[in-house]
């Protein structure tokens, strides 16, 4: 038995299931296109520009479109599924330090993963604002075998 | 004119100086009340408190009952003693030792310089207070910037998990998906917000846009 109450514990499984069923609608082209609050409202790219195009390109087969929609989707894309799997921990009852708060001390105590992390992070941040400032259009689109699954969609999710 | 030495902070025997330097030092926040001061002339250790009080001063204060007795090694690191603490004192005075001169307990096994030892019958014979401990955080898992920052950039909710509010996190994305974007701007709101309000205080897994 967890920690969590047990109306709590449903609460974290809806709203996962919630969060997967609004990313697949929002892919599909169900709902409206995404704009990333941080290009549209701050004028900049986050590192994380391009991952969900990135994600689509790489379920269609085309791996050197995925990396050109963004070069560390993977890595965004793990921390994303560490962060699911965080909320599916709890609805599942399972107490503190839950898988998510697990990976992220792990990476805060270990000075290697730390910096490769912050490198990353930086180098990214750079590419792809230079990217946009140059282009004025967000991570790769336009490229790739595929066409950007939705059109002047910039995501961070 | 009477002249007196001090120890610094790291146990080192510092003069000599007079009265008035020590009496400046001590308003300038240089020497606290504690600092043991060598009155030359009286051949005696006193505080400095009580010096420029006018007590007069006595022998270093003992908080124990005890008899400890102490070896130094002299020169040729030859064991010499035992000695009471007082009797220490008394050499120290003496110039036979010094501030660095290692010195053992009876009967122990580590040796440690006279300083360090003059620095911990201090410590105990204030309680353990001589310097105060800082003050206690009121949110000791407190965010830097640099990291809330990083995290948030690389995934929201693991943004949000850092103090504790990691649903809350997939609650903004969620928010952020079905508005096309548009919900996300409160989000980041709500992210600073949290940032600054958790160096305060520890925050609830469902409060959003939390005032310091």
């Amino acid at each position: 038995m967890g920690v969590f109450s047990s109306q709590l514990r449903f609460g974290y499984l809806a709203l996962a299931a919630a969060i997967c069923t609004a990313a697949f609608l929002s892919l599909a082209g169900i709902l409206p296109a995404y704009h990333c609050p941080f290009a549209t409202f701050l004028g900049f790219s986050c590192p994380m520009c391009g991952t969900t195009r990135a994600w689509v390109q790489f379920f269609q087969g085309d791996i050197a479109g995925a990396f050109s929609c963004n070069p560390l989707f993977m890595l965004w894309g793990w921390w994303c599924l560490v962060a699911l799997a965080d909320l599916v921990q709890k609805g599942l009852g399972a107490g503190h330090p839950t898988i998510g708060e697990r990976c992220m001390l792990a990476v805060r105590r270990n000075k290697l993963l730390c910096a490769i992390q912050i490198v990353c992070f930086a180098s990214m941040l750079v590419y792809v604002n230079v990217r946009l400032a140059n282009t004025g259009a967000p991570m790769s689109e336009g490229s790739g075998r595929n066409s950007p699954v939705r059109e002047s969609v910039t995501d961070n999710t | 004119m009477t002249t007196y030495q001090y120890f610094d902070s790291q146990g080192n025997l510092v003069g000599p100086v007079s009265l008035e330097t020590l009496r400046r030092m001590k308003q300038e926040g240089k020497l606290g009340g504690q600092t043991q001061v060598l009155d030359e002339a009286a051949k005696r250790l006193t505080t400095l408190d009580q010096l420029l009080n006018g007590a007069g001063g006595g022998v270093f204060p003992a908080p124990q009952l005890n008899v400890k007795r102490y070896f130094y090694a002299d020169l040729s690191n030859t064991p010499i003693g035992p000695f009471t603490l007082e009797e220490l004192q008394q050499n120290l005075v003496a110039g036979t030792i010094r501030a660095e001169t290692q010195v053992i307990e009876e009967g122990g096994t580590a040796w440690q310089t006279y300083s360090n030892l003059m620095m911990q019958r201090l410590s105990a014979s204030t309680g353990g207070a001589a310097v105060p401990p800082p003050p206690p955080s009121s949110n000791p898992k407190e965010v830097s910037l640099g990291y809330a920052i990083l995290w948030f950039l690389c995934c929201v909710p693991i943004g949000f998990m850092q103090w504790g509010q990691a649903a809350k996190g997939w609650v903004w994305v969620l928010i952020a998906i079905v508005t096309s974007g548009i919900g996300g701007l409160g989000g980041i709101v709500d992210y600073w917000m949290c940032f600054s309000a958790q160096q305060k205080r520890k925050l609830g897994e469902w409060e959003f846009f939390p005032r310091n």
